[in-house]
Parts: C-alpha cells; structure tokens; sequence
C-alpha cells in the first residue's frame, strides 16, 4: 500500500479515535445512538408531543384541532457531521505535515519497487524477467550477484559473477577486469525489498558502467522459473 | 410513520447493528484464545530494532526476544536473511511459559543512510508461521569521498589532472597512509593534508604515452576501525 495512503488512514483513524475519546471525557457526552434533529432534542427534553409540524400548526390555527404530526425533514445527523468534519481536517492535516516534511511524498507516483529504482537511476534502470532471459541465453550481458559469498556459493543464476556490495573493492577488478564500461551488467539480489543491487548498480556506475540494469528479486524470481542455475 | 422517524430509525438501526458486532466479537474472543492455548503462542518483545546512528563498517548485533505464551513447545523451524547481514544463533525450542533469544548481526560495509535490514523467522505457532525482524539504521559514513574513481580519457599524449576529496565523517583525527599503487607510469598522484587530521586532498594527474585503456586502484591505510582500508579507482580511455 503506498506510504501516503497508509499514513492518510493511520492519521484518519487516530483522529476519529481522538474524536470519540475526546466524546468520552466532554462534560456533555454526545451519545452515539441518538435522535440528533432539533425536534428529536426536543422530545427528549420534553416528552414526545413537544413538537408540532408547519403543516399541523397551520391544521390547528384553520381548524383548531390537532389531527396528525408531520415533523420537519430531518437534519444530517450532528454526529455524522462531526465526523465528516474530523475527516477532512485530518485529511488536511496529513496533506500539509506531507507539505512540510523534509522528504515530501508526491501524490501521484510508481511505488512499487520498479517504480522507485526508475526514478532513482532512470527508465531504463529495471528488466524485466522477459528480457533478462533473452540477455541470458543470447550471452549479450554478464550478471552480477549482490549477495554475500556465502548465498552466491549455495546458488546463482548460471554465469553470474560474485560482487558483494559488502566488499565491493575487494571483489571489483576480478568481478568486472574483462568488462568494458559499455557493457550490459545485469545486478541481481534476493527478495523484493533487498537493495544490495541496488547499491551495487549505484556503484558500478561510478566506476563508469553506465549500462547496468536491475533484475528486482532476481534469485527467487528465476529459481521460480526454472532457469539455468549453478550450485556449489 | 414519518419520514424523520423512518431515517433516525434505521441511523439507530445501523448503529446497534455495529455495537452487536462488537459484543458478539468481544464474547468469541476469550472463546478463541481458549482454543488456542492448546498450541505454542510467539509473542516477540519488538518486531522493529532501530540502532540510530552508526557508521559505515561497524559490525552492529541485536537480539531480539521471543516468549512462548502458549502451553506447547514453541519451535523456531529456521530463520532466513535476505540482507547484510546474519542470524549468528537463535533458541530453536522455546517450552510454554519460556523464552528465547534470537542474535541478528548486520554488517554495514556498503550501506549509506537510513537503511533496513530484514530477517524473517518461520515457526510452528498456527497464527503467526512467518514472523519478519525488522532491523533499522542510520549509517553515516567514517570517512567522506567526494568520488569513488577517476575518469581519464581524451588524447593519450594530453596530461590532465583529477582530484578526490577526502574527510573524516567521525569527531577523531583521521590518519590515511598510501599502501597499494597499480598505475605506476601510468598515472600520478599527490596527497595533501588541507586540515589537520580532517581532510584531504588527492590530486592524480595522467602521464602521457601511448595508452589506450587502462584500470587500477589507489589503496590507503587509515587509522578508523571502521573503514580501516579506503580504495580509489582509476579509470584511463583514450584515443590514440
């Protein structure tokens, strides 16, 4: 659920449960089941015949009997209005605390994961799987795995070479000495929140490999496939 | 019946509706739970570990707590890390009423800013078979490089000049020493301290010859724990 939403309906239900604990310290408590027109306050101030219609009013002045009532039309519930009121203030709220903050959300954005690494390193910064099994099996790129040595010796997508973000210049130069800069580098690490290729696409790209793209959850995505894998 | 009557009528309506809900759902409530005592229960102390500020290349570690609620052996089947970082132990068998640890370590080489690290964890307890540690920091780097590398290129027999900046990101006097050179012949370079033990200055300069690509790397010593070696690349393209 993008961040903005989810913070918009915390701070909704935060404020409605200020609103009724507010409700439930007040010196008049407003019950929350109750007739809350100006004629249902009427009534149960003082009793159930308290209140007379226009139509029935004018019955009794030309007829000068009392036959029927016909209440008002009713009023939005006091209640509702309050919270619809709460509602939009919060909703206020949330929209200019985004307005302050240091690190302002837009409204309209891509969040998923593709979303936000297009906008960090450019459009072209994600492949897809489609495309990373056509790079694969054609030999136009080389893969590089993120991960630490450890998950890289239990298992890697066929080919892929070992430049652990954690060691990144220790492994640099044997990972990369046969790549020119212009090469296609596909980075991959495990899990859709992992961001090792993420930092590892960033530093290649000082190292001036300009043409690295990021296979997001690649491990588990091509295991799931059923493609090319080395073990051990 | 009026229409007022009608609409308070069925406001009322909805609202005893929903307080039904609550009542029916209050009273299920200690029902469920004595059904569920016959299986472990996990309860975790936190979900979220937050070690504020770190600096890049600190080994940092937290152990998270785990409690059995329930009246069976609680049992951690195994745990998996998708991140930097490792579970160096954990109590696989927690008995009810009983406790147990698990130890995360997260290695912060690489990381910069605020950064998460995730652990998940799969038990035997019905209503909670995946539970994810969340692990939170802000990694400041020990030491400040205006650049990781330097680019050559243009005409081989042109000499150029780059420079790198280097600060201490820590309130301690920063030491650096050249160690390890590869682009002798190839490639200059000078250190300059501009503040005492604070900053730094790296001025490579090309020499001119008859190269047309050449890669390498300027390693220094430094004296900070947590980044106890610092590399420059070095990168030459030219035409010739």
């Amino acid at each position: 659920m993008p961040r903005i939403l989810r913070e918009t309906i915390s701070i909704l239900i935060l404020s409605l449960c200020a609103g009724l604990g507010f409700n439930l310290v007040r010196s008049e408590r407003l019950p929350l089941v109750a007739d809350w027109t100006i004629e249902g306050r009427l009534k149960a101030r003082f009793g159930e015949k308290a209140v007379i219609s226009l139509e029935d009013a004018k019955q009794v002045f030309f007829s000068k009997t009392l036959t029927s009532s016909h209440p008002h039309p009713s009023l939005l519930p006091r209640i509702l209005r309050e919270t619809i009121s709460i509602l939009i203030l919060s909703l206020c709220a949330g929209l200019g605390f985004n307005l302050v903050r240091s690190e302002r959300l837009p409204l309209v954005a891509d969040w998923t994961t593709e979303g936000k690494l297009k906008g960090r390193f450019g459009e072209k910064a994600v492949i897809s799987l489609e495309d990373a099994k056509q790079v694969f099996f054609s030999k136009e790129g080389v893969f590089l795995d993120a991960r630490p040595p450890s998950d890289y010796r239990a298992g890697r997508i066929q080919g892929a070479r070992n430049l652990p973000i954690e060691a990144f210049d220790k492994h640099f130069d044997k990972a990369t000495r046969d790549l020119p800069q212009e090469s296609l580098i596909i980075t991959y690490c495990d899990g859709e929140t992992c961001t090792q290729s993420d930092k590892l696409t960033k530093r290649l790209k000082e190292m001036g490999y300009e043409n690295v793209r990021i296979l997001v959850n690649g491990w588990s995505l091509w295991k799931k496939h059923n493609l090319p894998l080395d073990e051990g | 019946m009026d229409k007022i009557s009608l609409r308070n009528r069925s406001w009322n309506r909805a609202l005893l509706f929903w307080l039904a809900a609550l009542l029916i759902s209050l009273i299920m409530e200690p029902r469920l739970s004595a059904e569920s005592s016959q299986l472990p229960k996990m309860v975790l102390k936190e979900q979220i570990f937050d070690f504020n500020q770190v600096y890049e290349g600190q080994t940092i570690s937290h152990d998270f707590q785990v409690f059995n609620r329930g009246t069976d052996t609680l049992l951690i089947e195994r745990v998996k890390t998708t991140c930097s970082c490792s579970v160096v132990s954990f109590d696989s068998a927690i008995p009810p009423g009983g406790q147990g640890n698990i130890a995360v370590k997260v290695y912060t080489h690489g990381s910069d800013g605020r950064e998460r690290w995730g652990v998940t964890i799969f038990t035997n307890d019905p209503n909670w078979k995946e539970a994810i540690l969340d692990l939170r920091a802000d990694v400041r780097p020990a030491i400040v490089l205006s650049g990781s590398a330097v680019q050559f290129s243009g005409k081989g027999n042109v000499s150029s000049t780059r420079v790198i900046e280097i600060k201490s990101g820590i309130d301690r006097p920063l030491v650096i020493q050249p160690h390890e050179f590869d682009l002798v012949g190839k490639v200059d370079y000078s250190v300059e301290e501009t503040e005492k033990g604070k900053s730094f200055r790296v001025t490579f300069r090309n020499l001119p010859g008859p190269f047309d690509f050449y890669r390498g790397s300027l390693t220094f010593i430094t004296n900070f724990p947590e980044k106890p070696e610092l590399t420059i690349w070095i990168f030459g393209r030219f035409k010739i």
